[in-house]
């Protein structure tokens, strides 16, 4: 037996356990949603036979991977849903402009106090959630007036011999800057410099989750061809955010059959770079004894599957003032643009009230009540969001945290 | 990274295994790919989850792939996730169970241990696996790796000084260590 | 019990077209079967539509009548037929010359046989061994036999028919040498009992051999073993042929969510032949000779293997059995041994099942006097017929049973019964519900021939327990749970032993621990 036999997703391996059922945050809150054993494995074997059993209740999966994570089979049930919407489900106008990160966010960032204003106005909102769904709970993740990538190009990173490639992603250039900020600001620390790769595309998560997977792929092969030439150059590739990372190492070559075999051993977030670098004694940085941080750590759906979560925590145990709460691994809900939609605003809220609860408790064990300093620490920007919007903590990458305990 | 102690395995006699160490103050990492079979009506996480409030590292829904020794000794092994980050250990326990999880792989013909290409105990050729009848005594669910007299894996019959198994992956005949006999061979280094 | 036109003996395919035949020319007909509807070798096949293709080199009258029944079981039994086309692979060390003479004889038999490149070959089915070097296409289909018999039992009924299940018949009731009539028993009750006909037609199988002893008959028949693996799923799309000499494990057929590979051939004793299984020994040798037809079974899931007996029937004038005939065979005992009321239907494949029992009924109906033409070809059967399943409107719980039981499942009360029962087959309680009233069932084993209820990845292991419980309450026989339990995983160990290895050895320890405990 192998690890991957020949059917896509390791589909054969299935022994109908159900452990995944079991794990599902989607299957405890929703009826519609058959759970990932049933469209996942199950549905395949029906697809294969005849796309006309696709099931349209697979819109519900949240693409969290809890399934893969808990399958004792190693099959890639999630893979396997995401796959089955790609090849078989329509998409809405709405899903477009969620699912277009990028080029929504290019077009709305020249206008970003105008856009921020607009997105943000009461009855725009009710407009939102009547004609294009997005619900009106949700705040649209504001714009920032400057990107990324034009202040980075301004920055002076020739004085290094050693340099990394830095994969920023959508939400880093057009919403929050500070974030790639703070990563120059650490990888300079660390005796490296930033390059921008030559061509960055939007991961193409959200593409992918609105079943535009030829789009997807076409911003893949981009951003792929882009890493192999930085990879050539002797450089590594750096990210922030679990979903990109995730979404380029596994689901490039599981879902879009993109193959990234060679750009894969590079391409990783901060942390474990770091990690290693300071393990291995190439790298030494001295953090700051005066910064006192309470910080619940939140292992995103995407970190969880990675399995990278003990590279950050390594990191930020380092920090001298740091108090750390290790959360249990729950997901917050949102998976993305899944949670902006308005159908789809009560299911989210509702998977994530463990994990709310959880920071609450969190916050008691840490005795930071009414402690400014107390933060919730992720690598997934959209957990962010939800977390901030739901329980009003503040939400740090941390990368964030480890350039402001720089010394 | 490196620990005191590795457990591969998450399942009942992988957390129990982990309980042993943590009472034991060691630091302890738990390698756990899926669940047991037993779990099926609880949250399945439950004791994996248990072993992280109690201070474990545990690597969940991570997979042993292979192994490195060196002079009848385990010195680190690596997982799926972390496969440029050897896990080292002074001392490893194996716990991943029989077939459902893994534990033993099988082909037409043989069968075998993939981590570490332990000794399995069983009778080559599938037609020697089974019983026709369903109810009665399964020859393969008596199947497994073989151990010294105290209870350390055998590979190519010779003892590995640092390994145990615990659990659904011993042959039924194998001997099974007790944890004083760990913790002095874990001291005695 | 009233004394009936017909009495037809055996309830798998060939006697269950029969029956539908004698009900709809009107003739008072029960149908006797000593086990449950599609138990023998009906249900042991490959499920194969045959085109003809494979016949047409050696036996043109058999491709004809195959590819003749071909277009009507199409047009009849749309449900249970799925029109996937099929191929015929030459490999590197076949001869591309037979493959010429392959196609010739094809078109001499009305077979639309169309050669292709392997390139072309490989765009339509990309799991055939892209080593090919050459390629026919030809109208192979896969067919559900289980459906299909149902389909004719059901049907029969409808048009006035008697089915009779679980009753053995141990002998016949004799008047001045005359067969008029049967004696049967029923389990449980040791006194047999005589049902009265004026003509009795054995469509028995291999087992007429045994059955037509009692009459003082001998038929020179031999039983011959054929084994098959099922995959977990759809490997290929089409139905996958080598185009040679027929041998061994040369047939790739999609059957419903699954494949299907075989067969063997082998002569075995009568003695087996109520406990056929397939051994490992045969499952390596089907697995050797497939791969080379599809590379990717070398490293499949394989979910069971199982066999059937095909009954061979010596032709009469031949001593020695060395000529066998699987074309149809008639016998009419009346001029043949002297013995009037009785008629024997044997050989043909699944596939001419309907032109045998045409051909056994028309034999009937004139020794009966009986003028009413056969209409069989004409009539679509019960769930043929358009019935949609592509649409967001209709619910995902239905469509696995619209895909299997197609304008049946009007009859079925998805309001009350659209909880999937069996996960890996989608079969839903209101199948449950309608098989248990319409066709009657013993045990899970007889509700799995007309659900797919069990016949999954999991073979059972996972639901099975659901599964008895709600027969046992639509059986309304409470206690009985543990002993459907019992009697079906016995069952399915059967087929999983010959393929215990890899993924199906992991299923066997989750079988072993999740139903074993508790005994």
């Amino acid at each position: 037996m192998q690890e991957n036999n020949i059917s896509a997703g390791n589909l054969e391996q299935c022994l109908k356990c159900n452990l995944c059922t079991l794990v599902c945050p989607m299957m405890a809150v929703n009826a519609h949603y058959p759970g990932p054993k049933k469209a996942g494995p199950d549905g395949e074997r029906y697809r294969l036979k005849d796309p006309q059993y696709y099931d349209y209740a697979l819109k519900y999966c949240l693409n969290c991977k809890r399934c893969e994570v808990a399958c004792p089979s190693g099959v890639m049930v999630g893979d396997i849903i995401q796959a089955a919407r790609l090849r078989y489900a329509g998409h809405n106008l709405r899903d477009w402009a969620l699912a277009n990160t990028d080029l929504v966010g290019s077009l709305a960032s020249p206008f970003a106090p105008v856009v921020n204003g607009v997105l943000g106005l009461k009855p725009v909102k009710s407009l939102m959630h009547a004609f294009m769904g997005v619900d009106s709970h949700r705040t649209f993740p504001s714009y920032s007036a400057r990107r990324f990538t034009s202040w980075m190009r301004r920055q002076d990173q020739g004085g290094f011999d050693k340099f990394v490639s830095f994969f920023h992603g959508c939400y880093v250039n057009y919403n929050y800057p500070q974030l790639g900020k703070d990563l120059v600001r650490l990888v300079n620390a660390a005796g490296y410099g930033v390059h921008l790769l030559e061509k960055e595309k939007c991961c193409g998560v959200a593409l992918m989750s609105n079943s535009m997977g030829a789009q997807a792929r076409r911003q893949g092969e981009i951003n792929l061809a882009s890493m192999r030439k930085a990879i050539a150059a002797g450089e590594d590739i750096l990210t922030v955010s679990s979903t990109c990372t995730f979404t380029m190492r596994d689901e490039y070559p599981h879902v879009l059959a993109l193959e990234n075999a060679e750009v894969r051993p590079h391409l990783m977030l901060l942390s474990k770079w770091l990690y290693q670098k300071m393990e291995s004694g190439e790298v030494s940085l001295r953090f700051r004894r005066d910064l006192h941080l309470k910080i619940a750590y939140h292992t995103s759906c995407h970190m969880q599957k990675l399995g990278w979560r003990n590279f950050t925590l390594e990191l930020l145990r380092k920090i001298p003032g740091v108090e750390l709460v290790e959360m249990d691994q729950q997901c917050c809900g949102i998976a993305g643009t899944f949670g902006f939609k308005k159908e789809n605003y009560a299911y989210s809220q509702a998977i994530g009230g463990r994990l709310f609860d959880e920071i609450g408790a969190a916050r008691v064990a840490l005795g930071a009540q009414s402690d400014p300093g107390f933060v919730v620490c992720t690598e997934c920007e959209t957990c962010k969001w939800q977390i901030e919007m739901s329980t009003g903590v503040p939400v740090m990458n941390p990368v964030s945290i480890l350039a402001m305990a720089l010394e | 990274m490196r620990f005191d102690a590795i457990v591969i395995g998450g399942g009942q006699a992988g957390c129990e295994a982990t309980a042993r160490l943590l009472d034991a103050s060691l630091k302890v990492c738990l390698i756990s790919a899926g669940l047991t079979m037993e779990d099926e009506n609880t949250d399945p996480w439950r004791e994996n989850r248990a072993m992280a409030q109690r201070g474990a590292t545990v690597l969940r829904g991570d997979r042993a792939v292979s192994a490195v020794l060196e002079a009848g000794k385990v010195l680190s092994v690596r997982t799926v996730n972390l496969d440029d980050e050897p896990l080292e250990a002074a001392l490893f326990i194996l716990a991943t169970g029989k077939y459902f999880s893994r534990g033993l792989l099988s082909d037409m013909e043989h069968i075998y241990e993939p981590v570490f290409g332990a000794d399995v105990d069983y009778i080559p050729g599938r037609s020697h696996w089974y019983d026709q009848d369903f109810s009665a005594p399964q020859p393969f669910l008596s199947f497994g790796v073989k151990t010294d007299e105290r209870g350390r894996v055998l590979i190519g019959g010779k003892s590995i000084g640092n390994l145990y198994a615990t659990g659904d992956i011993l042959a039924r005949d194998a001997a099974e260590a007790d944890w004083a006999q760990i913790m002095n061979d874990y001291a005695g280094k | 019990m009233k004394e009936f036109d017909v009495i037809v003996v055996g309830g798998g395919i060939t006697g269950a077209a029969t029956a539908r035949d004698c009900a709809m020319r009107g003739l008072s007909t029960l149908l006797i079967e000593r086990s449950d509807i599609c138990d023998g070798a009906s249900g042991r096949n490959h499920g194969l539509l045959h085109s003809g293709a494979r016949y047409a080199v050696t036996d043109k009258e058999g491709a004809e009548e195959c590819i003749r029944e071909n277009r009507i079981l199409r047009r009849i039994a749309s449900n249970c037929v799925e029109p996937t086309g099929g191929l015929f692979i030459t490999l590197p060390g076949d001869s591309l010359e037979y493959q010429e003479n392959f196609v010739r004889c094809c078109r001499d038999a009305g077979i639309d046989a169309v050669p292709i490149s392997p390139k072309e070959a490989l765009r339509l089915e990309p799991a055939v061994n892209p080593e090919l070097i050459g390629a026919v296409k030809v109208p192979d289909a896969s067919v559900d036999p289980f459906r299909l018999t149902d389909a004719n039992i059901i049907d029969a009924m409808q048009h006035g028919a008697t089915i009779l299940k679980f009753h053995t018949v141990t002998g016949f009731v004799r008047n001045n040498g005359r067969v008029c009539g049967v004696r049967v028993t029923k389990p449980g009750v040791i006194r047999s009992q005589e049902i009265r006909a004026r003509m009795v037609v054995l469509a028995a199988g291999i087992w007429t051999a045994g059955l037509i002893r009692e009459a003082g008959i001998n038929i020179g028949m031999l039983p011959s073993k054929g084994a098959l693996v099922i995959f977990g799923h759809r490997v290929a799309g089409m139905v996958i042929n080598r185009c040679r000499k027929p041998s061994n494990a040369d047939i790739l057929v999609p059957g419903d969510v699954v494949s299907v590979l075989g067969t063997t051939s082998d002569k075995v004793p009568f003695e087996g032949i109520d406990d056929m299984r397939a051994t490992p020994e045969e499952v390596d040798l089907l697995l050797r000779e497939g791969v080379s037809l599809v590379p990717a079974l070398s490293h499949t899931r394989i979910i069971r293997a199982y066999a059937g007996v095909r009954p061979l029937v010596m032709a009469d004038s031949d001593g020695d059995g060395r000529s066998v005939s699987r074309g149809i065979v008639v016998l009419d005992h009346e001029q043949r041994d002297g013995v009037p009321g009785l008629i024997t239907i044997t050989g043909g494949k699944l596939t001419t099942c309907r032109l045998m029992a045409e051909m056994v009924t028309d034999a009937v109906c004139a020794k009966l006097g009986v003028k009413a033409v056969c209409e069989t070809a004409l009539r679509p059967l019960p769930g043929s017929g358009k019935a949609h399943k592509d649409d967001e409107e209709v619910p995902y719980f239905k469509r696995a049973a619209i895909g299997r039981h197609g304008t049946e499942v009007s009859r079925m009360d998805f309001d009350l019964g659209h909880e999937i029962i069996c996960e890996c087959e989608q079969v839903t309680r209101a199948e449950i519900k309608y098989a248990v009233k319409t066709l009657g069932v013993r045990n899970i084993s007889d509700l799995r021939r007309h659900t797919r209820i069990g016949m999954g990845t999991c073979q059972g292991s996972f639901c099975i327990k659901k599964v008895a419980a709600v027969l046992a309450e639509e059986l309304g026989e409470p206690l009985r749970e543990k002993e459907f339990i019992d009697e079906y995983l016995q069952e399915r160990w059967k087929g999983i032993t010959p393929v215990f290895w890899g993924d199906s050895l992991r299923e066997a320890e989750y079988m072993q621990r999740t139903h074993k405990d508790e005994i």
